[in-house]
């Protein structure tokens, strides 16, 4: 591990050391201007000097905000992502005396320790339950399906039939389709957080480097806002709108119990499928099959309730959380990297105008 | 009709029943075992294996992978096309051959110049001899450039434990690069191996029709497909695309095998040859940067991607273990072909191997897929070719000369 | 039909244009136009000197300069062209690196370097002719395998499975694909060769003289030099482009396309015997004995899946497949891998490096000609 260790020599250290080398590397200039009297170098040197001026404060505005308000904004313990959290349950962690106050509130988050993982929290809440009810429309399908695809032959005349529950077998599979779908963006987001979460100080140190020399000058502003905003501001935008958005005291997906397995506090509160592990003795009985059917028409309500309404409740959830939400988060970041690079010195028309052909 | 469905059942279990235990429950396994063992190894030689020594080409093939073999890439750079002396008899020399020419040529331009009094001669061929003095310099450029690079890969990569920095057949960092895109392609197929094995599973069952009734003349049929059907869907879109993505790490590899074995060979002579005329100096001078992305830049991202592998995979499930498990320990061994067909109907004790094992599974799975289908066959080699484009633009705005490489974006 | 070979065509023995030797004829002219600008400017230049009018005097020097330049230009391209037909492959390429022979295409160090552009194409091209008749038969045996359905019903109940199609059915996926990529593959390489012949008889027979004619007469000056530049750009640059290519993939010192057909060879052919060494792997002998055995040597597994437990089914497989699984898996992924590389992206490199000579050498001989679009081919 070694190489990786100290594949880049940690990000602070070469933004530092290319934000010192560029002030240098300016000053010399002038000193070496003045020496030969060249009027025009010095003007250059001189800009180059404010230019490399400016990204010492830019890296050093950088490290602060990571080393002192990445803590405080996405830190396990009293950080702004944490209450933010908790109170998408509706428990207020600030007030003591509150009645919305739990013993939920000294759980501890040690796996959250940046914004990028309170976001991949904030994913993986709804999803989490993705395969829970998957579980029971498996465990409906079976008889359905069965109804559905037979076929009787009697005396060489054909009557196929679904005996009228194939509207309940189209519901199941396209609720399996769409959550499919949701799962694999879902993992897609968690790659590509993983990603930025590893490398965006990676990015943001060559932008640095890049940002010292004149010809690449808007390509290091570009990158180093985009670095700086993907790591910071989409996540911090997503878990703003997504606690605002749509709490998760507000759905019925999920509840709050800190001892849950699986995931920090929350557990899916969709139904289960019940334990049927009971009937497989005898399963060659004919009478079991009677006992299942009753199962099922004295669970009708339920299942009716959850085939008609919860399905369309939860991929709701599931839009938002993994559609909606990150679109709008995407579209802040931009706004963000668009006035943050001019502000860095790099013109945005220019870059666009070049990253667009590569579309 | 109640009698009837009862007499069916007792009649079908009293039938196959008594050859209940006739079966062999272990072949399934021991084809699973036999088959992964087969493929890790066979993807273990594949990422070890080195350049052919000399300039031989493979006449053996001991692994079914070297069907993603690139040829014959050499040891080293230099030796990779027929040695040294054939490199420097062949290309070189008539390249510098023309140089010289060139040389000569511009001494008597500027002679004449002396002669005629003529500034514009004089400083036509001063230009001229200018120029061909910066292409000396762009090799020996190229060459510092390179051999720094690789001092600095070899200083990183001592004894750092890894297996493909510490091979001893990966001497330089194009090598290492090739050995990360061997290693793709092995775990790429491994993982799709392990969606075909799942995909074997859940298929048997998902084709699988039940007959229930009196002797052809009165027949009820079920089919216990559909339940399975949107596992099947997902397991083979990502089969699919993780085709896609194994194919080209193999272009990958051929690539880089290209740019080792011709960098040298071809396209620096041609480069110093094209750059020894005004006329085509401009192009000259854009091959000689492309050359030297490619050559430099283009084996570095690689090594940035293997990085990045190396922290990323660990979200990821061994596939093989996976499967093993799922196979081993999830009872679907024991149990005989019609009963199966019952336990479907009665939700009895296969209903907790299906949904505690084959949807964990089929997520685990479908997770790596798009791992190495979004960000290692899409994300990263996307990475890679603009960088290694932006650094060549770079490299010739540079020296003056104002290309557009993006064209090669196209081929993507 | 058969294609004409460009030796015929660049050793002027093809008669399919009457003479052969296309509009050569103009091209002599070209002295004649060469003095004939030289009047119309020694007309202007007097002109000038007449009416005192320096831009005039401007012009014409510059037009001398221009004439001179043709002067030059042409006898010298004029002799390369002469020289095309002892342009051989042993001229500049090693002979370790030269293709060597191939079923009906033989490429040595005498060949010309014309012929080999195209035997590059038509080596191709046989290849992967080679290639769609095994996805034929590897398909052949996969779809057999994939639609075994065994059918348990004593008495008619029971059960009906496909167990293998599970295993199958992605590997016909892949074959698919591999006819698909193969079949474009193809195509763009035939059509390479075509355009390659039918460029190499159009420019030397006809656009290169018509280009010499219009570059020495001084109104036509533009014109004719980007002609001159462009059928440079196909006379010469795109053969030696081509020809590399073939060096590249072709060369017997382990050029990838030999080590892959070795490759083929090898665990295609019919050298092992799947019952006494199992553990080899050669699809035509594995082959051979799936059609052989009527079933009898999997009969006993079908029994163990019908009957059995679910595990049984190792043996079907074992039996159907074997150590065979990942050839059938990999071999389709790098087919469709060396179709991508020599159908579109080897074709796409060479039109970028064409497109961007022919560019620059009709700006050195004339005016710029935007070929770029050419790029949009791809």
């Amino acid at each position: 591990m070694a190489f990786t260790s100290s594949f880049y020599d940690d990000w602070r250290t070469i933004s530092v050391a290319a934000a010192a080398l560029s002030i240098i590397g300016s000053a010399a200039l002038i000193m070496l201007s003045r020496l030969f009297a060249l009027r025009s170098l010095e003007q250059v040197a001189k800009t180059e000097f404010v230019f490399a001026a400016s990204t010492v404060l830019i890296v050093i505005m950088t490290l602060g905000i990571i080393g002192l308000a990445e803590p405080r904004l996405g830190g396990p313990d009293n950080s702004l992502a944490r209450s933010l959290y908790l109170l998408s349950f509706g428990f207020n962690c600030a007030d003591q005396s509150s009645p919305a106050y739990s013993a939920a509130c000294q759980i501890s988050f040690t796996e959250q320790n940046t914004l990028i993982d309170w976001m991949k929290l904030y994913l993986a809440t709804p999803t989490k339950c993705v395969q829970q009810l998957m579980n029971v429309l498996y465990a409906l399908e079976v008889p359905i399906a069965a109804m559905t695809s037979v076929y009787m032959e009697i005396f060489m005349s054909e009557h196929a039939s679904g005996f009228g529950v194939k509207w309940i077998e189209e519901r199941i599979m396209n609720a399996t389709s769409s959550f499919t779908f949701y799962m694999y963006i879902f993992y897609l987001l968690v790659h590509m957080l993983n990603f930025i979460k590893f490398y965006a100080g990676f990015f943001f140190s060559i932008g640095v480097v890049l940002r010292a020399f004149p010809p690449t000058r808007g390509g290091g502003a570009y990158l180093m806002a985009m670095a700086f905003g993907l790591y910071f501001v989409f996540p911090i935008s997503y878990i703003l709108i997504a606690s605002l958005g749509l709490p998760h005291a507000q759905s019925n997906i999920v509840a709050f119990n800190a001892t849950a397995a699986g995931g920090p506090g929350y557990t899916c509160s969709l139904p289960d499928v019940p334990d049927i592990s009971s009937m497989a003795c005898g399963a060659d009985d004919a009478g079991r099959v009677m006992e299942f059917r009753d199962l099922i028409l004295a669970n009708r309500e339920e299942l009716g309730t959850m085939i008609t309404l919860r399905i369309g409740d939860f991929e709701r959830n599931l839009i938002h959380s993994l559609c909606i939400f990150p679109m709008i988060a995407f579209v802040i970041l931009l706004t963000f990297v668009l006035n943050t690079t001019n502000l860095f010195g790099g013109n945005i028309p220019e870059i666009g105008r070049g990253l667009v052909k590569l579309i | 009709m109640m009698k009837m469905h009862a007499l069916a059942l007792l009649s079908i279990v009293l039938l196959l029943g008594a050859s209940a235990y006739a079966a062999d429950d272990g072949s399934l396994s021991g084809f699973f075992n036999n088959t992964s063992t087969m493929i890790t190894g066979q993807g273990n030689n594949f990422i070890d294996a080195a350049g052919a020594a000399g300039q031989v080409a493979p006449t053996t093939f001991s692994s079914v992978y070297d069907a993603f073999g690139p040829g014959n890439c050499g040891d080293y750079w230099i030796s990779a096309v027929g040695g040294a002396s054939t490199i420097i008899g062949v290309w070189y020399i008539p390249s510098i051959a023309v140089v010289f020419i060139v040389l000569i040529g511009l001494a008597l331009v500027y002679m004449w110049g002396q002669v005629f009094n003529s500034p514009q001669m004089i400083a036509l061929a001063k230009d001229e001899f200018f120029q061909t003095f910066l292409t000396v310099m762009r090799v020996v450029f190229l060459i510092g450039m390179l051999s720094a690079g690789e001092v600095w890969y070899s200083l990183r990569a001592t004894d750092t434990g890894d297996r493909i920095y510490n091979n001893l057949n990966n001497k330089n960092m194009i090598d290492s690069a090739s050995a990360f895109a061997r290693m793709m392609v092995s775990d790429m197929v491994q993982h799709y191996s392990m969606l075909v094995m799942y995909n074997m599973v859940i298929h048997t069952l998902y084709s699988s029709t039940m007959w229930v009734g009196v002797t052809w003349r009165a027949m009820y049929s079920f089919n216990l497909g559909p339940v399975l059907k949107p596992l099947i869907d997902i397991v083979g879109s990502a089969l699919q695309f993780l085709s896609l993505g194994i194919s080209e790490w193999m272009l990958h590899i051929v690539t880089l095998c290209l740019i080792k074995k011709w960098t040298w060979g071809l396209f620096i002579p041609m480069s110093m040859l094209l750059r020894a005329f005004p006329y085509t100096r401009a192009a000259g001078e854009a091959l000689f940067a492309l050359v030297f992305a490619l050559a430099l830049f283009y084996p570095f991202m690689f090594i940035f991607d293997y990085e990045v592998h190396k922290i990323m995979k660990y979200n990821l499930v061994d596939a093989q273990k996976a499967m093993s498990t799922f196979l081993h320990k999830s009872g679907i061994m024991s149990l005989f072909g019609s009963v199966l067909v019952m336990m479907f109907l009665m939700a009895g004790v296969f209903m907790p191997f299906f949904l505690g094992g084959a949807l964990n599974l089929a997520f685990e799975l479908i997770r790596g897929s798009v791992y190495y289908i979004v960000i290692i066959s899409i994300f990263l080699p996307f990475i890679n070719i603009f960088v290694t484009l932006t650094a060549a633009k770079e490299i010739a705005n540079f020296f003056r000369v104002d290309v557009n490489f993006m064209s090669f974006l196209k081929i993507i | 039909m058969q294609l004409i070979t460009p030796g015929e065509i660049v050793s002027g023995s093809a008669g399919l244009f009457g003479s052969g030797l296309g509009l050569w004829p103009y091209a002599i002219l070209s002295g004649l136009a060469l003095g004939v600008s030289v009047v119309i400017l020694a007309v202007m230049y007097l002109w000038g000197t007449l009416f005192r009018n320096a831009q005039m005097h401007a012009f014409v020097k510059s037009e001398m300069y221009e004439l001179g330049i043709t002067a030059i230009m042409i006898p010298m391209i004029y002799g390369a062209v002469m020289a095309m037909s002892t342009l051989t492959m042993g001229s500049f390429v090693p002979a370790d690196l030269i293709p060597g022979t191939s079923g009906t295409v033989v490429t040595n160090s005498n060949t010309l370097i014309y012929d080999a552009a195209a035997q590059f194409y038509q080596r191709a091209e046989n290849d992967m002719s080679g290639w769609l008749e095994m996805n034929y038969i590897i398909n052949m045996y996969v779809d057999q395998i994939a639609s075994v359905t065994p059918y348990a019903r004593p008495l008619g109940v029971g059960l009906v499975a496909s167990p293998m199609a599970g295993l199958a059915s992605p590997i016909k996926q892949l074959l698919y694909q591999m006819t698909s990529a193969l079949a474009l593959a193809f195509v763009i390489n035939h059509a390479q060769l075509v355009v390659y012949i039918f460029s190499l008889q159009a420019f030397l027979k006809y656009y290169l003289p018509i280009g010499f004619f219009l570059r020495a007469f001084t109104p036509t000056r533009r014109l004719g030099g980007t002609i001159m530049g462009v059928a440079v750009a196909f006379l010469f640059v795109f053969p030696a482009i081509s020809t590399i290519t073939y060096t590249m993939f072709y060369s017997p010192a382990g050029g990838p396309l030999v080590t892959f057909r070795a490759m083929l060879t090898q665990y295609m052919s019919d050298g092992c015997d799947p019952n006494t060494a199992p553990d080899q792997v050669c699809f035509t002998g594995h082959f051979r004995r799936f059609y052989s055995s009527n079933f009898t040597g999997i009969g006993g597994s079908l029994i163990d899946l019908i009957g059995g437990a679910v595990g049984g089914l190792g043996s079907l497989f074992q039996n159907l497949i074997g150590n065979m699984m990942l050839m059938l898996m990999l071999f389709p992924i790098s087919v469709v891998s060396w179709a991508f590389a020599i159908g579109f992206i080897v074709p796409a490199f060479n039109v970028i490096i064409f497109t961007q000579a022919a560019k620059a050498l009709s700006k050195s001989f004339g005016d710029e000609v935007d070929v770029s679009s050419l790029t949009r081919m791809i």
